[in-house]
């Protein structure tokens, strides 16, 4: 049972993390979509996160990796799916997370990337 | 075989404690044991979701730390009473190679910036009352956390 | 000189009015022998006035300071003046609260050649001083709650989610937030934040009077939170008194998105929202350019 899955939309990438993911996983997880984004051409990468209850430093860690990963490969990451309590928590423990987009849902993930694309497309 | 030379601190009279059931943190098993421990024992008690997350948080920063820094260990949970409030009480324990700069670790930021961080700042938040013993060289480190649920 | 034995001459109509006193009374001499005694005293022990005579009042009564230094007779008899308390009376396995006075006796040349001791009965009283305190606890108790309920409605009429358009909360901020409110409040929004699914949320601090280190850290925190959410916060209505402030403390405004009035943040939303909407769906608005100049 891989806790993660991986759903193809265009140039888009739909992440979805499992809870019980573990260090290993992550990692091969990072390095999967590493090899995916700059073999396809993805230009965003959306991670939904609302099977996990816990966002701990470990994984916020991994989270801004991939970020900066995926931006040196020229892809853009949007995280959807943080509850509440997760919110509240990353904030008592003062889990900051830098340069990573935010969204409500991932159909706003899809407006966000959209956007971006039109603005980099205009420049 | 060296004898374990562990600081331990002496127990706070101060609560009823119930008791504390321990479960192994390793590579083979991970955290899922500790983990569902913990979600068993909350959903027996009145807790808020923010609580919960909090706590759940917690078990997993320390329980991360022990598979990165100490490659195994064990963590003990307990629901505390002390007259009408309950509390947590979990301790983490593992026989690694300490912390060598405990005030540092336990600064704001350095959980972080570097990756090296053991995200004891954001415990020490989260709970109450933090106590850690920590011996460099094979002594190993002991964590206790406190927490009081509103 | 005139003894105690020879008052005992009145005996009758005396003891006719001291039998009728519902308290305890009695009398001793210096060795503690019971010369007078009234039949509530007797009877408080089982007893008739008749088995008490010259018998010693320790034998009789049992209280925790008899044949101690703190015997009530021998204080007041050394220290020559009115000596009252409480104490507890033992008999039959019963403890009897009992408050009492015991005043040393002179003869007509003043020396003291006994002690009159009173006491009464408090178990009663004691009992309906528990009540009251009870009733009084009880009347706090509710008091308490009220206040609770009263607070929290404060909290939530001076932090109020506005859902002011499709998709865009409204979070005016009035009078000073405490850490404690300020926490539930932030818990509340985000909480909207998630049914409503607004991508946009205007913090208003017209409301908000001064603003120091640990509330502009909360603000900011707020903010923090709500792009968390995947949302983003708009602040409007900062004072030049409270911009000024900000300034001062060094906080970092970077990237916060900042507009004066509401109206004007709205605006932009609404700007915005349109914009999304255009580029998911590849459809022309329904219309609303003719509501927004």
């Amino acid at each position: 049972m891989v806790p993660f899955s991986i759903f193809p939309l265009g140039d888009v990438l739909l992440v979805s993390i499992q809870e019980e993911i573990d260090d290993v996983s992550l990692a091969s997880l990072l390095d999967l979509l590493g090899i995916t984004v700059s073999q396809r051409r993805i230009r965003g990468v959306i991670v939904d996160l609302k099977d996990v209850d816990v966002v701990d430093s470990f994984l916020a860690e991994h989270l801004w990796s991939l970020a900066s990963m995926l931006a040196l490969l020229h892809a853009q990451t949007v995280i959807v799916g943080l509850s509440v309590p997760v919110v509240m928590t990353l904030l008592d423990f003062d889990i900051a997370l830098k340069g990573v987009e935010f969204a409500l849902d991932v159909e706003q993930a899809l407006d966000k990337l959209n956007v971006s694309k039109k603005t980099r497309q205009v420049t | 075989m060296s004898q374990r030379k562990l600081v331990k601190l002496p127990d706070s009279q101060m609560y009823d404690t119930e008791c504390p059931v321990c479960v192994p943190v390793n590579k083979t098993v991970g955290l899922a044991p500790i983990r569902s421990l913990v979600r068993c024992s909350l959903e027996e008690i009145t807790i808020s979701s923010v609580d919960s997350a909090a706590i759940m948080t917690i078990i997993n920063e320390l329980g991360h730390n022990i598979l990165r820094h100490a490659g195994r260990g064990k963590i003990c949970f307990a629901v505390i009473g002390h007259g009408e409030r309950l509390g947590i009480r979990i301790t983490a324990e593992d026989s690694g190679s300490g912390i060598p700069d405990l005030a540092m670790a336990l600064k704001p930021g350095f959980s972080r910036d570097d990756g090296l961080g053991l995200g004891l700042p954001g415990i020490r938040n989260m709970a109450d009352d933090v106590r850690i013993a920590s011996l460099v060289s094979g002594g190993g480190t002991f964590i206790e956390v406190l927490k009081w649920l509103s | 000189m005139n003894t105690l034995h020879e008052y005992r001459g009145d005996e009758g109509f005396l003891f006719e009015i001291i039998n009728a006193v519902p308290s305890g009374i009695f009398v001793t001499d210096m060795e503690h022998s019971i010369m007078i005694i009234n039949k509530a005293a007797a009877e408080m022990v089982g007893r008739t006035p008749g088995d008490c005579f010259d018998r010693k009042c320790y034998d009789i009564f049992d209280t925790p300071m008899c044949q101690t230094d703190n015997c009530t007779c021998r204080v007041a008899t050394s220290s020559g003046s009115v000596n009252k308390g409480q104490t507890i009376l033992r008999h039959g396995g019963r403890e009897i609260p009992i408050e009492y006075a015991s005043r040393p006796l002179r003869n007509h040349e003043g020396q003291i050649i006994g002690c009159v001791e009173h006491f009464v009965d408090i178990s009663e009283r004691l009992e309906q001083e528990k009540l009251i305190l009870s009733q009084q606890e009880e009347l706090i108790r509710k008091r308490e709650e009220d206040i609770r309920q009263l607070q929290e409605e404060i909290l939530e009429l001076s932090t109020p989610v506005i859902e002011v358009w499709d998709g865009i909360l409204a979070l005016p901020i009035i009078g000073a937030l405490d850490s404690h409110r300020a926490r539930i409040a932030m818990q509340r929004l985000l909480e909207y934040i998630e049914q409503t699914r607004s991508p946009f949320v205007i913090i208003d601090i017209t409301g908000v009077p001064t603003v120091d280190t640990e509330v502009a850290n909360r603000l900011l925190q707020t903010v923090d939170a709500v792009r968390l959410m995947g949302s983003e916060a708009i602040l409007t209505g900062i004072s030049p008194h409270i911009a000024l402030t900000m300034a001062h403390l060094g906080v970092d405004m970077g990237n916060i998105t900042v507009q004066s009035r509401m109206s004007d943040a709205l605006h932009l939303a609404i700007g915005m929202l349109r914009e999304k909407r255009w580029e998911s769906r590849g459809m022309p608005d329904s219309g609303h350019e003719d509501l927004i100049s």
